[in-house]
């Protein structure tokens, strides 16, 4: 499997921001499912077969982008970054 | 399906702030200004190739600003100060965790010394969290890894999806770990329990994820 951009989503930021709506929809949908299957409307077997053949693939292939994108964006020049300026302390992260 | 005997692993604990069962480990005021852990060696290069590993952690209260290890895999022995220096390769899920704030789930790979993250964040601490974490050395030019953290121990209720695409090689790990401290010297303190560390090495595939899962359903 493999993500399909639309054409207007040309830089990694775009590319980035369809992945990350991607992985949304798609926990969505695997907590449909979820539900569907505690609650007994999915046989085991439609469940399982959903998380190998369907949630875990699409996962794998949403991911295989995110990360990519986010290598190519970690790298970019695009954005004059001042390291000193641009991050303010809030919350403790190690 | 079959849970991890923590009673098989060695345990590092100098202030008594654990304690070990058969398939829980409690921490009990687990501080950042101390070196306590639990651990296992599996053996040289054990953890090689692709695995999935399910481990639930649970937090009942939280002092200050903590930070804990959840689940690590790594080739030295230590907390997780250690794993994270310099020419240290390890794959670890941590928290941290701010008393009524926030709950942070993290994914990090050490690369020699290299720190590679994913987080995610949520609002309010303390939170429950059931991961599953997947190796996968086929994605990717030296593997990636998956960290599915769900709200329900049945796995059904997916939080959010963390990965991180693995860097400068295929590395294999002997020491895999299922509670660490993080001692930077803060005070901050966490107290709950990892527990039900299944490897699913004796069946492995997706089918013990899921009898975990219909087991759950049906309790």
């Amino acid at each position: 499997m493999k993500v399909v951009y639309p054409v207007t989503a040309t830089t990694e930021a775009s590319k980035l921001s369809f992945c990350y709506r991607l992985d949304g929809l798609l926990r969505l949908e695997h907590n449909d499912m979820g539900a569907k299957f505690m609650s007994g409307q999915i046989t085991e077997v439609e469940w399982l077969d959903y998380l190998k053949n369907t949630f875990e693939l699409q996962s794998q292939a949403i991911h295989f982008e995110i990360n990519k994108n986010r290598e190519i964006a970690s790298k970019s020049t695009y954005w004059a970054v001042n390291l000193k300026t641009a991050i303010v302390k809030e919350v403790e992260v190690i | 399906m079959s849970f991890e005997d923590f009673t098989t692993y060695v345990e590092v604990d100098p202030n008594a702030h654990i304690s070990v069962a058969t398939n829980v480990i409690t921490f009990t005021g687990l501080a950042r200004n101390e070196s306590a852990y639990v651990y296992k060696d599996a053996g040289v290069d054990h953890f090689n190739g692709d695995f999935t590993h399910l481990i639930d952690a649970i937090y009942t209260s939280v002092t200050g600003t903590d930070v804990l290890g959840n689940w690590a895999l790594g080739n030295d022995i230590g907390e997780l100060f250690l794993l994270h220096s310099a020419g240290k390769n390890a794959l670890i899920v941590f928290r941290s965790e701010a008393s009524g704030v926030n709950a942070n789930d993290y994914l990090r790979e050490n690369d020699g010394g290299t720190l590679y993250t994913s987080s995610y964040v949520d609002t309010l601490s303390p939170q429950n969290r059931y991961y599953k974490i997947k190796r996968d050395e086929n994605v990717g030019t030296y593997g990636t890894i998956y960290l599915y953290i769900y709200s329900d121990a049945a796995r059904t209720n997916l939080l959010s999806t963390l990965s991180i695409a693995l860097h400068t090689s295929k590395k294999d790990y002997r020491y895999i770990y299922a509670v660490q401290s993080y001692n930077d010297g803060n005070a901050g303190a966490g107290t709950g329990r990892n527990e039900n560390l299944d490897l699913q090495e004796a069946a492995g595939t997706v089918i013990p994820v899921f009898m975990n899962q219909y087991r759950q359903r049906s309790a």
